[in-house]
């Protein structure tokens, strides 16, 4: 009787784990401050902000999944890219600190239409989240802000909301 | 071909500047493809840098430059076009020894001056039938020392500047087609997956 009151009491124990931490997770968001003169439009779990002229920038969570750490990640998805067909930017990539770890961002050019677009992205890795970066505009737009948008991905963090 | 064309003609320039700038005699001429993303932007980036070394353009739109650059800043220009281009397809410069053709102008020109002094001192004793013809002659041999001016003129100018010729393209634009990776988020990047996700 003691021993079935026991194993009922650590089944509902672990239940209320796995519900508090299915809230957790399920609450987490990517963020990351605007550029300068970007509209932001703040969505459940990814972060979206739009220049003027176009460009835009987004920030979302992806499960880290097979845990891996930023180098693999960062080589993973360069290579895939290049296979894919797009071409890396000159000196186009860098490595970066923000408050959700060091992440790696590359910078590429692919056609939209009959113009050239810049293609930016980047990823950090903390724990059990990838948090991915990605911006586009056209060549011009996109050149113009351009240091901001590399400036804004060290503000890349993850929030919690319960 | 090229890379030896190149120091070439650079130890030709080096050598002309070393007798002297009014002896210079090569005349060079630069053909130029490249790959650029923005041919307005190269077009205007070229002919501002032409003017501000001393040059100048007389040809320019979004498919060809056509710019005439001093001689001592070719290899700068070599260096600019190499920089910012995509992928430069032909970089081809020539050199031509004018000495021979500046020889026979000048020769050409002294001759002419020496026949206008001796009709000036003709028609000053002349009669009137006489002055007519000699001054016949003379409108022939001044028309014809202003063309041999004009043509010496010119070919100095050449010497001085280089004659470049630079066509530009824009780079082929394929797109990219994603290549599936055993990574599911990795193929959740693509540039217009993002863009169609972004826009709705």
């Amino acid at each position: 009787m003691i021993a079935s009151s026991l194993r009922a009491r650590a089944i509902r124990v672990a239940a209320l784990l796995f519900v508090t931490g299915v809230i957790l997770s399920g609450c987490a968001t990517a963020r990351m401050d605007a550029p300068e003169a970007f509209a932001v439009f703040d969505g459940e779990r990814t972060f979206v902000s739009t220049s003027p002229e176009g460009v835009v920038l987004r920030a979302r969570l992806e499960d880290n999944n097979p845990e891996q750490d930023l180098s693999f990640w960062s080589e993973a998805l360069e290579r895939n890219l290049i296979d894919s067909g797009y071409i890396a930017v000159e000196d186009g990539s860098g490595s970066f600190e923000a408050p959700s770890g060091d992440g790696r961002y590359f910078q590429w050019l692919a056609p939209v239409g009959r113009e050239d677009w810049f293609y930016l992205t980047a990823v950090t890795v903390s724990g059990k989240w990838i948090v991915v970066a990605e911006a586009a505009g056209p060549y011009e737009y996109y050149r113009d802000h351009q240091a901001s948008l590399l400036e804004s991905l060290t503000t890349l963090r993850i929030e919690r909301s319960l | 071909m090229m890379r030896r064309a190149v120091p070439a003609i650079m130890v030709m320039l080096l050598a002309t500047a070393a007798v002297g700038a009014q002896q210079q005699t090569l005349s060079i001429s630069i053909n130029v493809h490249a790959l650029v993303f923005d041919r307005e932007a190269a077009s205007t980036e070229l002919t501002d840098w032409a003017e501000s070394i001393g040059g100048y353009f007389t040809l320019k739109s979004e498919e060809r430059v056509v710019m005439r650059v001093p001689v001592a800043a070719v290899n700068d220009l070599r260096v600019l076009i190499y920089d910012r281009a995509d992928l430069v397809v032909e970089y081809n410069p020539q050199a031509h020894d004018v000495r021979q053709e500046l020889s026979e102008l000048r020769a050409g020109i002294e001759s002419r001056e020496e026949a206008l002094t001796r009709i000036m001192g003709y028609i000053e004793d002349a009669d009137t039938a006489s002055t007519l013809a000699l001054e016949r002659e003379l409108t022939a041999i001044l028309g014809e020392l202003e063309s041999l001016q004009g043509r010496l003129r010119a070919r100095i100018n050449d010497t001085r500047y280089a004659h470049v010729n630079i066509d530009l393209s824009t780079r082929e634009a394929s797109i990219p087609k994603q290549i599936p990776s055993s990574f599911s988020w990795i193929n959740r990047i693509d540039l217009y997956q993002f863009l169609r996700e972004v826009r709705r």
